[in-house]
């Protein structure tokens, strides 16, 4: 009788972990002062290359980036750069990043390929789109932009 | 949106017939400059090819578009919302903008429930790819005044932060054993709502924390 009662515990408890999908019964039980999560946290990153933007006397060229998925719930970036490989025979240009939450800033950029550090989105959640926008100073600028994004993330 | 440019009385030679509009002088003060260095490092061959294209008349006129009305850098298309763009990169404090300020509760309800639907869509997974928060921001932006626009997305942030991490801890209560990515019930979740989270939060400088100290770190 008591292996039989054992063995019923057993597969009950094995029938809780493996195999019975999470219930809304249990989740029922479920407040904000019970949860109980080990946190983690880390770091992490992404870099997502633009087409060949093409920037003719002054009208603006842009590109969309998504993000792809993200690691964590909360995140904080940690930095924004954008390297610029420009072709030659390009003018100066204004290079432009927009963010997920629609935050933007400005760098005024060279003719070398460089990579441009924005300050201006640390903090934020990088999840989602981005957009790096080309104008021309001159003629024309031609340029293929590599955004890299660094965050700290936790669960 | 557009300008009109014509004559040639401004001494620039792409003179405007509406030269004291905002936009104009927004993107005179903003650009001509930096175009007029442009031009004065330009080889024979790049001046010759910019005044085919138009010289520097048709080119501030391409720069004026993305500059609204009032003068506010708002992009090609009008992508970026008036007040939400900081100029020059690293010109003006992020402390300005990063700062929690009164969001509404409509405001704040639509990102709880945007988040509530991505996070059962993906399975608690963060993907950018489906991601519908940009709109969010977006719509909340244009409710406000452009002097709240920033300030309040970055307080909507910290909220969706919280939000997920609510909704991430409920289905860990639920199943310890479950990971992002992996299906859940997701009734689990009619247990969170934002009142519930929100009652939970403090603010600490320019984010919320939890008022109980219910992680181990």
């Amino acid at each position: 009788m008591k292996r039989k009662l054992s063995l019923l515990l057993v597969v009950t408890l094995l029938c809780t972990l493996f195999v019975t999908p999470v219930s809304a019964a249990e989740a029922a039980n479920y407040t904000e002062d019970q949860a109980v999560v080990t946190a983690t946290s880390g770091s992490n990153y992404f870099s997502k290359i633009t087409p060949k933007l093409n920037s003719l006397n002054g009208s603006a060229a842009m590109a969309k980036l998504s993000s792809g998925s993200c690691s964590g719930n909360e995140r904080s970036i940690t930095s924004v750069t954008v390297n610029c490989r420009v072709s030659s025979g390009s003018s100066r240009f204004y290079l432009t990043v927009v963010s997920p939450s629609g935050n933007s800033a400005t760098i005024l950029a060279g003719t070398n390929s460089t990579t441009y550090t924005f300050s201006d989105f640390i903090g934020e959640d990088p999840k989602g789109e981005w957009y790096v926008i080309v104008e021309s100073l001159g003629a024309v600028t031609t340029v293929t932009a590599t955004l890299k994004v660094n965050y700290n993330y936790f669960y | 949106m557009s300008i009109s440019i014509s004559g040639n009385s401004y001494g620039h030679g792409y003179v405007s017939s509406s030269v004291n509009n905002k936009q104009y002088k927004v993107a005179e003060e903003t650009c001509l400059a930096d175009v007029i260095a442009e031009e004065a490092m330009m080889t024979p061959e790049q001046k010759m090819m910019y005044e085919l294209m138009g010289g520097r008349e048709a080119h501030m006129k391409n720069l004026m578009r993305s500059y609204n009305s009032d003068g506010d850098y708002i992009g090609p298309g009008g992508i970026i919302v008036p007040g939400m763009h900081h100029g020059r990169s690293g010109s003006t404090d992020r402390s300005t903008w990063q700062q929690i300020i009164s969001v509404s509760d409509e405001a704040r309800q639509k990102m709880f429930d945007n988040v509530k639907r991505e996070f059962i869509q993906e399975n608690g997974i963060s993907n950018g790819d489906t991601t519908k928060r940009s709109k969010i921001f977006r719509e909340y932006q244009l409710s406000v005044k452009k002097e709240d626009r920033a300030k309040g997305t970055w307080t909507l942030q910290q909220y969706e932060g919280k939000y997920r991490s609510a909704m991430y801890a409920a289905v860990k209560a639920a199943n310890p054993d479950w990971e992002p990515g992996q299906s859940f019930d997701s009734s689990i979740l009619d247990s969170v709502t934002r009142e519930s989270v929100e009652s939970n939060l403090v603010q600490s400088g320019n984010q919320f924390v939890r008022k109980s100290v219910d992680y181990s770190v």
